[in-house]
């Protein structure tokens, strides 16, 4: 504990005077250690500040009263600091916010002491009619406490990975480093052994964890996991692929990063975008209009990729 | 010199929360003692002093002192608004939010120990392990939380458009937050993603309208939006992509012996629902009604024919 601000003292002493009041004298220990205020200062503030302080004309009958003895606190005459002040929006969106993510992780039964304490607060707060709420899925299943797990402990996981753009399952050994939020989805951010690089993977296509018992060991040269936006890929090396498209797909400008976007001669968009896998294009190309052309593409895909994709998909539907 | 400053912002609040009415800047520095005579050195106190008290949530009001022609502003507290309310929180009770608060970590949170400690002091918990939960944080999600809280109707602009809305639901849901509400334009109801707001202002009334019980959840599906009768459609996923489909269709999905799922939607508009279930690629099929399950082929057919076409 270091030396205290004026302004932190004010702030640490508007809230625990309340709790020395309802506490029916405290101890100095206790309170020095459960409001972070040294010692040595609190009983110099408790007994030379406070005491001083009252509203207009500072009689004795307006002071605060501080008694301290055996090293235990008391004070009286102090009606108008009996109560906190209030949370601001700030904290009281925080501290909900927490409270609930708990909720989610730990699971809350009616009655146990989150659930109350989260009614009492959500009370306080004008929040009682479920006007906020805190939905991520995954923080109740297997694959997030598996690898959470893993994070704390430092130690390697197997798992059975979807992935999109190859649309192809794929079992890793990865080296994980944190849960992270990119877009609007959750991913797991890990040194990948068949990849030989950190990769993310997006938890909901985690089809499977496991923990190994092999501590995390990232080859010398891959160095710190890298934190700069740029550096993570969600997959391989991508491609770049021309697509006339139609005016009214021309949403996909303003939705996927396109790298040149030109009107043709004959009312339709060129644009030049990069692909990460087969299976993404396909599942893009049967989006947009069946009159989209591939221009210019890798050898290895495809031009009539739309027709064949929808004719697997039809393939399906045969009886 | 700390303790002192400390005495004095004391003896000023003890003032603010002790009248009955307004006082003026001359009064108080009467009535609270310890500021300097001089005038400017007593006005630049004054002013520290004050943004210390609002700094720390204190809310300070400024309202003309009665009878005073020209005006001359007035401080007070309204009680109401500074006291937290009475919570009654259990020694257990504070001991589960404090669990709560030392274990799970938000990325680009604010730190809540300081609103602990007015809930009655912070604890750490070291024997915890702790849980990262990845949330994005808005920029106006206090701003949308206190507007909630004291039934504030809000303004902003949205997809270049200005909007009113009396906000009833905050949520994270998706990987994002949404807000929901009454637009005070048409009475319809809502949902706005937060990032996507702009420019909010909250209005000066509080208690301006009634929230719902229950208010209505952010809608998600895209495929429900639209004048269309709702059709109850079955879907079969293949097991790879459950959890995939759990997410990107916002069910609960069926497990079949096999390990395929079935996932039942209610769709009123057929394209996107066609446009969401594409993503599944060749590893979901429309069951039922014949209907949907024929159109998805006529959509799909469309492709294979203008290709054919092409060639």
């Amino acid at each position: 504990m270091g030396t205290l601000k004026a302004t932190e003292k004010l702030e640490r002493l508007l809230s625990m005077i309340p709790w020395i009041i309802e506490n029916d004298g405290p101890k100095l220990s206790v309170i020095s250690q459960r409001f972070n205020y040294p010692e040595e200062h609190l009983l110099n503030d408790l007994t030379k500040v406070l005491f001083m302080v009252g509203p207009y004309p500072h009689t004795p009958d307006t002071l605060i009263e501080v008694i301290v003895e055996d090293g235990r606190v008391w004070i009286s005459q102090a009606e108008w600091l009996s109560r906190p002040i209030r949370l601001t929006s700030e904290q009281g969106f925080s501290i909900l916010r927490k409270a609930k993510l708990m909720e989610l992780i730990i699971g809350s039964e009616n009655g146990s002491d989150l659930k109350t304490a989260i009614m009492k607060l959500e009370s306080s707060l004008g929040q009682t009619k479920k006007t906020f709420e805190v939905d991520i899925p995954m923080l109740a299943t297997n694959t997030w406490s598996v690898i959470n797990q893993a994070i704390e402990t430092k130690t390697q996981l197997v798992i059975s990975y979807y992935s999109y753009a190859k649309d192809e399952t794929s079992t890793r050994t990865v080296h994980p480093a944190e849960i992270s939020n990119r877009d609007n989805n959750q991913y797991l951010f890990a040194y990948c052994e068949t990849a030989n690089d950190f990769r993310l993977f997006r938890l909901d296509r985690i089809i499977d964890v496991n923990t190994s018992d092999k501590a995390i060991s990232i080859p010398a040269d891959k160095g710190e996991a890298p934190n700069d936006d740029e550096s993570w890929k969600l997959e391989n090396s991508s491609s770049l692929v021309s697509l006339k498209i139609t005016p009214e797909d021309s949403w996909i400008t303003a939705t996927y990063p396109i790298e040149n976007s030109t009107p043709t001669d004959d009312g339709y968009i060129k644009v030049d975008l990069y692909v990460t896998g087969i299976a993404w294009l396909k599942r893009l190309l049967i989006r947009l209009s069946p009159k989209t052309e591939i221009l210019k593409a890798p050898k290895d895909i495809p031009i009539d990729l739309a027709k064949i994709t929808a004719q697997e998909i039809l393939d399906r539907y045969k009886e | 010199m700390t303790s002192r400053k400390l005495e004095r912002t004391l003896n000023l609040l003890a003032e603010l929360l002790n009248v009955e009415s307004p006082k003026s800047a001359e009064e108080l520095r009467k009535r609270v003692g310890m500021y300097p005579e001089d005038k400017a050195a007593f006005r630049r106190t004054f002013d520290r002093d004050k943004n210390a008290l609002r700094d720390m949530g204190v809310p300070l009001e400024i309202i003309p002192v009665p009878g005073t022609n020209p005006p001359i502003d007035g401080y007070i507290i309204n009680k109401s608004d500074y006291y937290l309310d009475k919570l009654d929180l259990k020694p257990s009770e504070l001991r589960a939010l404090n669990l709560a608060i030392s274990s799970v970590e938000v990325l680009a949170g604010i730190s809540e120990i300081e609103a602990m400690r007015k809930l009655g002091g912070y604890e750490e918990s070291p024997e915890t392990s702790t849980i990262r939960v990845p949330l994005l944080d808005g920029e106006y999600l206090t701003l949308l939380f206190d507007a909630i809280t004291n039934r504030k109707s809000i303004k902003f602009i949205y997809s270049q458009k200005n909007r009113e809305l009396e906000p009833w639901r905050l949520e994270f849901t998706n990987g994002r937050w949404y807000v929901t509400g009454k637009d005070s334009s048409s009475s319809e109801i809502r949902t706005f993603r937060v990032d996507k707001i702009l420019g909010i202002s909250l209005g000066l009334v509080a208690n301006e309208y009634e929230i719902p019980d229950n208010p209505p959840k952010a809608n998600m599906k895209p495929w429900s939006y639209g004048d269309g009768e709702k059709i109850e459609t079955i879907i079969r996923i293949d097991e790879t992509l459950l959890d995939w489909a759990r997410t990107s269709l916002d069910t609960e999905i069926e497990l079949n012996n096999d390990g395929s799922g079935i996932a039942k939607v209610f769709v009123s508009n057929q394209e996107a629902f066609f446009s969401r279930l594409t993503l599944l690629l060749e590893h979901a099929e429309i069951i039922s009604p014949v209907e949907i399950r024929e159109a998805y082929i006529a959509y799909m057919n469309n492709f294979v024919e203008v290709s054919n076409g092409n060639a």
